[in-house]
């Protein structure tokens, strides 16, 4: 654990465990290896997820990647450097599907947030400033805007489960890259429809989760979103 | 007067009759007939099936007793025949005769001899000094062992005046028939038992003193051999070709078995295998490694020394070696039980490297334990011999000593070979367990997967299956609800399995869901600590428009994460309960449909009406799991963190009976339990603890029934298959067991199901109350159905 701190964040919470170590040798190896990070049953939600600072190299797991990613998540959301940049040894490749996956998760919130506002009344179709999009599921036929992000967000999230293009979450293949590229371009819509139609929930959901700030960093490092698409004013 | 007067008021009734009035009647009345009678039909298949399925447990339960009358037989002559021989046998031979013996009938035995010798005789100088520093009684075993060997060598002698060349030849295996390959599955089964000290070689001589009493004389035929009686009718020299048979499959088994070790490619094995084996190599690519195995093996091997070491009872030695010698019977069945049994210890081990336990894998030990004791029982009760059984099982055992002695010479590479083997082992032990299902029919069928269904981005965390359909819910940590229809019968293209509905609504991560089947909703607890109700659409179709009037309402009430949700078992007209468990310390109990206020009541540890710290000061235990007691409707378990079982009263609110059911409790979460569920027609409840355990208690007495440690870690969940026969439970360990009910804890199937991840494997089971199907979601995100 000592060796390689990942980052900064991390190598702060090695020396504590060096000083504690240091201090009761025993009682740390003991500490390193008890706290589980598992939910038990009947949990209260303020200990769902216990303060336990979590190194990538302690996951000993096939998801350690998304268990890393999740743990950022919920100590500093904010520090968006720290969490679009690509842990040290891992592969960017890997980083960014897991952040995609994340992605999709935190955005099926946005939409419950949406369904009270955005319905097949208020919004008949897809807009964001002026274009009309289609739905890629049923391209023939038009429909309302929460159909269409319902569905795309369904679909990105069938493409990202399928093991044709996914095999492993360790590597990914580079015939599937490109997929990134089309998934976070449809998500992009979603936020821009939020943020041109139902401004106030995309302000809400933002200042809480600060997933739009997120994903705009993501993009632009890893170019998924081409520029001129980028149509939400930077804050 | 009477009569007259009940006359005059049928007539008064009667001329009340409308025509309108009598047709609706008779209709009404016609209706209800037809209804009860379709619902007759029902019943009638039901019980047809619930009789087919007895009826195959019958069989399965004879096949076995006539199992264990053979085993009886063979143990009981065996351990007269040692006994015998060991009283009559005095005179010692020199050992340099044994040696010599031992390299000509290797020689016999096709195996080239310039290797040989030179391996025997770092071998043959030892087995002198442990010969001479050996007391009378052993000295008469090895003579007797010694005998027989001659006895071997001459037959094979015999054999190879015939004509028949000394050099394996794959000619020979042309008159193979299915014993041959009964038989070499058993060979290479029994491999498995002597292989562990091997790797150290002829250093175990040194090592394992009580070994060594028998083991000497491994080179030739071994220890069962004693038994061989002498005057027996010689074996047919066709027995002896195929024991050499055997030996060339044997090898050729071997060999392909390295060979894709080195290729790390079990494509060859796998075309040879089942499905069975595919999705065991999809579960699991990992190479197969030496280390996982070797302790497991070790033990096995330990046993068997023991054993063997244990002259005093030279009865009891009869048994056990008899026991050994049964496995090596004819009988496939007892083969495949063996084999599925090496397969599970080598599926533990693997286990155990996985979760980085540095434990030896307990439970086969014990396993081993029970059926060693059974096998005791067994003997003890019943005698009764025939002959050509016992032949069978001598000839069984040559075989198996020639093997033995080949994989003790031919190779030098022993390490290497003990992982061929183990690899060949679980191939078979794959054949096996597919052959014992046709053989045993439905009652011992074992689950396979049979798809993967990928769609959720966290944990699942709770299913719920349809009650005819195969249609289910699942909830998961990413917050959404799915539901699932595999009515398009799973088709090979699993990938193309979606939900049909993606529910969103809850704002944190679902832990439980229930499908009520009768109303066609499902209800959804989340830890954002509300449920939420959802109609499921009676047209189902992919990517249809999004309808928010499927989100019907949602149960306000609780103030902290809910975690447990149960429907109450039957629903009428009026009423449908639904209890929820929640970390805010209470049980509610809501009737679904009420339309206004859904609530019907609340209650805390101590009961209804109880303030929160009103008994003990500090927050009273937060409920972990509820279940309605099917066999007393009015009544519900709930499951606490302190790990204590409680019974409530639904009426009242106020406990029943307190089962002792936190013997192992510490005052931490570390020990709770995590899953209770009711048994559908006994009065049992059925615990899941935090601390690996499974308990059983009596509802009724609040007995314990049982308590067992059923997991390598936490065990998560419960179920139990719609018979009541069986319980089925997943841990943090990622495997799935299945327990015999009646027999209380035998494992009847084990496999490793789902990934580990946050330290959580498989998080929800269940049946399918009615089609023969199961299905588990972990904490891999992944949902697996099984059948």
């Amino acid at each position: 654990m000592s060796e390689d701190p990942v980052t900064a964040t991390e190598s702060s919470h090695v020396t504590t465990n060096e000083l504690s170590s240091a201090a009761n040798p025993a009682e740390n190896s003991k500490i390193l290896q008890k706290p589980l990070r598992r939910t038990r049953v009947g949990t209260k939600l303020e200990d769902i997820y216990p303060h336990i600072p979590i190194s990538l190299d302690d996951i000993d797991s096939a998801f350690a990647l998304q268990e890393y990613l999740q743990y950022l998540i919920r100590t500093d959301k904010e520090n968006l450097d720290l969490l679009v940049q690509v842990p040290e040894g891992q592969d960017a490749d890997a980083w960014q599907y897991e952040h995609l996956r994340q992605l999709c998760l935190e955005l099926g919130y946005l939409v419950v947030q949406l369904m009270s506002e955005c319905t097949r009344e208020t919004c008949r179709e897809m807009k964001t400033t002026e274009f009309q999009y289609l739905c890629a599921t049923h391209p023939k036929s038009s429909c309302s805007a929460m159909d269409y992000i319902v569905h795309t967000l369904d679909q990105s999230i069938s493409s990202l489960n399928d093991p044709r293009l996914f095999p492993s979450r360790m590597s990914i293949p580079a015939t599937s890259l490109k997929n990134y590229q089309e998934i976070s371009r449809r998500l992009y819509r979603i936020f821009a429809h939020a943020y041109f139609h139902h401004r106030e929930i995309f302000e809400a959901f933002e200042i809480e989760t600060f997933l739009y700030a997120r994903f705009l960093k993501l993009s632009t490092q890893y170019k998924l979103v081409s520029k001129d698409l980028i149509i939400i004013a930077q804050p | 007067m009477a009569q007259t007067y009940g006359q005059q008021g049928q007539q008064t009734q009667s001329q009340e009759y409308t025509l309108p009035g009598v047709l609706h009647f008779l209709q009404s009345e016609w209706r209800r007939y037809e209804r009860d009678r379709n619902e007759w039909e029902i019943e009638r298949a039901e019980m047809k099936a619930r009789i087919a399925l007895l009826e195959g447990e019958r069989r399965g339960i004879e096949n076995m007793k006539t199992d264990l009358m053979r085993r009886v037989k063979m143990l009981e002559y065996a351990s007269k025949y040692v006994a015998e021989k060991s009283h009559s046998n005095n005179t010692v031979s020199p050992p340099g005769i044994a040696t010599t013996e031992v390299t000509s009938s290797t020689n016999v035995n096709g195996i080239p001899i310039t290797g040989l010798k030179q391996t025997s005789r770092p071998v043959s100088a030892q087995y002198t000094n442990i010969q001479l520093t050996r007391d009378q009684k052993t000295r008469a075993k090895s003579q007797q062992l010694l005998k027989n060997c001659l006895q071997e060598i001459e037959y094979l002698t015999n054999v190879a005046t015939t004509g028949i060349s000394p050099i394996p030849n794959r000619s020979d295996t042309v008159n193979l028939n299915d014993s041959a390959q009964a038989f070499s599955q058993q060979a290479n089964r029994s491999s498995t038992i002597y292989l562990g000290p091997d790797p150290h070689g002829t250093l175990s001589h040194n090592r394992n003193d009580s070994r060594e009493q028998i083991r000497p004389s491994r080179p030739a035929p071994s220890a069962p051999s004693t038994i061989v009686p002498p005057k027996s009718s010689s074996p047919p020299l066709e027995q002896v070709s195929t024991s050499r048979k055997h030996v060339n499959e044997y090898e050729d088994n071997w060999f392909n078995a390295t060979e894709d070790r080195k290729g790390k490619n079990k494509a060859e094995t796998a075309k040879s295998n089942d499905e069975d084996e595919d999705d065991y190599n999809e579960e699991q690519s990992t190479p197969i490694s030496s280390s996982p195995f070797s302790p497991s093996i070790d033990e096995t091997s330990d046993t068997v020394s023991t054993i063997r070491g244990n002259k005093d009872g030279s009865n009891r030695v009869g048994k056990k070696e008899g026991g050994y010698l049964e496995r090596g019977a004819d009988n496939e069945e007892i083969v495949t039980m063996y084999a599925q049994k090496s397969f599970n210890r080598w599926r533990e081990a693997f286990g155990n490297k996985i979760s980085a336990t540095k434990k030896p894998s307990r439970k086969s030990a014990e396993e081993e334990k029970m059926e060693e004791e059974q096998l005791k029982k067994d003997v003890q009760a019943k005698f009764n011999l025939s002959n050509e059984k016992l032949d069978k099982v001598i000839r069984t055992t040559r075989r198996m000593n020639s093997h033995d002695f080949i994989e003790q010479t031919s190779d030098p590479q022993l390490g290497e070979l003990s992982n061929a083997w183990q690899d060949v082992d679980d191939e078979q032990g794959n054949q096996a367990e597919t052959d014992q299902e046709h053989v045993n029919g439905v009652d011992n069928k074992l689950w396979k997967t049979r798809a993967t269904l990928r769609s959720h981005l966290d944990s699942v965390r709770s299913l719920s299956w349809h009650r005819y359909e195969p249609l289910f819910v699942s909830g998961s940590d990413d917050g959404t609800v799915k539901l699932w229809d595999l009515n398009e019968t799973l088709s090979p293209k699993q990938y193309d399995i979606k939900p049909i509905l993606t529910y969103r609504g809850h704002t944190l991560p679902v832990t439980s869901v229930v499908l009520s089947t009768e109303q066609s909703t499902c209800y959804s607890a989340s830890m954002d600590a509300t449920i939420r109700v959802w109609k499921i659409p009676a047209t189902r179709e992919l990517y249809a428009p999004v309808d928010p009037s499927l989100n019907l309402t949602a149960y306000i009430g609780h103030t902290d994460v809910i975690w447990d949700l149960r429907l109450f078992p039957i629903h009428d007209q009026n009423s449908q309960l639904l209890a929820s468990a929640a970390a805010d310390g209470t049980v509610k109990i809501w009737d679904t449909e009420e339309v206004g206020s859904p609530l019907k009541s609340t209650w805390n540890y101590y009961g209804i009406g109880h303030a929160d710290g009103l008994n003990g000061g500090g927050r009273p235990p937060v409920p972990t799991s509820i279940d309605f007691v099917h066999t007393d409707l009015k009544k519900i378990a709930v499951s606490f963190q302190n790990s204590i079982i409680k019974i409530f009263d639904i009426e009242t609110g106020q406990p029943v009976v307190t089962f002792k059911s936190d013997k192992t409790y510490d005052g931490t979460a570390s020990t709770q339990i995590n899953r209770i569920i009711c048994h559908p027609t006994m009065p049992q409840v059925f615990s899941a603890h935090e601390d690996k355990y499974i308990r059983g208690f009596d509802i009724n007495s609040g007995d314990t029934i049982f308590s067992m440690s059923a997991h390598l870690d936490s065990v998560t969940s419960l179920d139990i298959d719609p018979s009541g026969m069986i319980l089925i439970s997943g841990g943090h360990d990622a495997s799935i067991r299945l327990w015999d009910i009646l027999s209380g804890q035998t494992c009847v199937q084990e496999f490793m199901s789902h990934r580990r991840k946050s330290d959580e494997g498989v998080l929800c089971l269940q049946y399918h109350p009615t089609l023969p199907w199961l299905a588990s979601g972990g904490a891999d995100s992944v949902v697996k159905i099984y059948n």
